[in-house]
């Protein structure tokens, strides 16, 4: 049996130690540090790509925020405007309306003096003119002066009653 | 018929003396020289480009690489960092001596008892030194089981430390004799095939099953040295 022959037994043992040295520190100096910076470069690559993901992750939510503040800002100022152009709106509405009543009031005011004035005016005339027309009725149907004044004094009644009228 | 143990046979290939010494360069070294020039060339092609991504060849460095990284750090922990090369290299080195050996006329380095014999007590010894470095004293209880009633320490005690030392005997004849076992079969059946004619097919088909066989044994025994070794070192380091 090759095995026990004890002779071969310094060559076997010489050469399984040169050669388990060699492979040891083939492995441990050059084979071993490449394969694990392979390895941990990728373990490395893969920290790094999540842990920039949760950054820009992050990032987004502080824009999405920002985003969120910006749009309620603009609707409260939208909603500020909207309100202050009510406001002045509708101050200038009561605005022109007041000043329009008062326009309409004072021409209302004129009108109304006008109007009585012209009332006055007539209702002075008019005595002269009944008076007037009814002499010159009276001369085209000519009644005694005892009667005329009869007819005055009925005419002149009457017209008390029709400005009675005319001023209630 | 050839001799089945002719393949075990040692043939000086260089012959060279040192201190009256014989430790010619063999067909045994030949083959130890080979597996590291193999097992190194893989590594270092296959790792070349550092890439991102593995290609299919990085991915082999990377397999080894993951695959005993995680038999050391699941049998010794953290503090079995520093052994890594160390095991990394034993499972390379016995893989690849063991796989060689599955080629038609090759040389099986690994079938030899003193070959695995110093590997196994130089992992004895490191084990051993390590714990008492690590322990002191206290590594020899070790050879205390726990649980045990007092009355049954004196018979337990000497079984322990006769188990223990033992463990460079099983550690080298496991690997030695599955190897030659394993080769003997194969030469035995192969030296069937022609004598027999065309009957020969049916030791011819057993070798077949039988090379399929020893690939896996190739590459299981250099495993079970590998992770008993480590199983080992964690005693040594963690003492249980």
């Amino acid at each position: 049996m090759p095995q026990l022959e004890i002779a071969t037994y310094p060559s076997q043992i010489f050469w399984l130690v040169v050669s388990f040295v060699t492979l040891y520190l083939i492995m441990s100096r050059i084979i071993i540090p490449r394969i694990s910076s392979v390895i941990k470069n990728r373990e490395d690559e893969i920290k790094n790509n999540i842990y920039a993901s949760e950054k820009i992750y992050k990032e987004t939510k502080i824009i999405n925020d920002e985003l969120d503040k910006v749009r309620e800002d603009t609707e409260t100022e939208a909603r500020e405007i909207i309100n202050s152009l009510k406001e002045t709106t509708n101050k200038k509405i009561s605005q022109n309306y007041n000043v329009l009543k008062e326009k309409l009031e004072k021409k209302l005011q004129k009108n109304e003096q006008e109007i009585l004035k012209n009332k006055k005016k007539v209702l002075k005339e008019i005595n002269a003119i009944s008076l007037n027309l009814s002499d010159e009725i009276l001369k085209k149907i000519s009644i005694k002066n005892k009667k005329k004044n009869k007819i005055k004094l009925i005419i002149n009644k009457n017209l008390k009653e029709i400005k009675n009228d005319i001023n209630q | 018929m050839a001799d089945p143990i002719y393949q075990f046979k040692i043939k000086e290939l260089i012959p060279l003396e040192i201190f009256e010494t014989n430790i010619s360069y063999t067909n045994s070294s030949l083959f130890m020289s080979l597996s590291i020039i193999l097992v190194s060339l893989l590594l270092l092609v296959s790792i070349k480009k550092k890439s991102l991504v593995p290609s299919r060849l990085q991915s082999v460095s990377e397999i080894f690489y993951e695959f005993i990284a995680n038999m050391v750090s699941d049998n010794i922990g953290d503090k079995g960092h520093k052994f890594f090369p160390l095991i990394f290299t034993l499972f390379t080195f016995l893989l690849f001596g063991n796989m060689l050996g599955m080629l038609p006329y090759s040389f099986t380095f690994t079938s030899h008892i003193i070959v695995t014999f110093v590997l196994a007590m130089f992992v004895f010894l490191l084990v051993t030194l390590l714990g008492i470095f690590i322990h002191g004293f206290k590594f020899f209880g070790l050879f205390v089981p726990k649980g045990v009633p007092m009355v049954m320490l004196p018979l337990m005690i000497p079984i322990e430390i006769i188990s223990y030392l033992s463990r460079p005997i099983s550690l080298s004849v496991r690997l030695f004799a599955n190897m030659m076992a394993g080769h003997t079969m194969l030469k035995i059946f192969a030296g069937f095939i022609v004598p027999l004619g065309i009957f020969g097919i049916a030791p011819l088909m057993v070798d077949v099953a039988l090379t399929a066989l020893e690939v896996l044994i190739a590459f299981l025994q250099a495993y079970v040295f590998t992770i008993l070794t480590c199983l080992y070192l964690n005693e040594a380091i963690n003492l249980h």
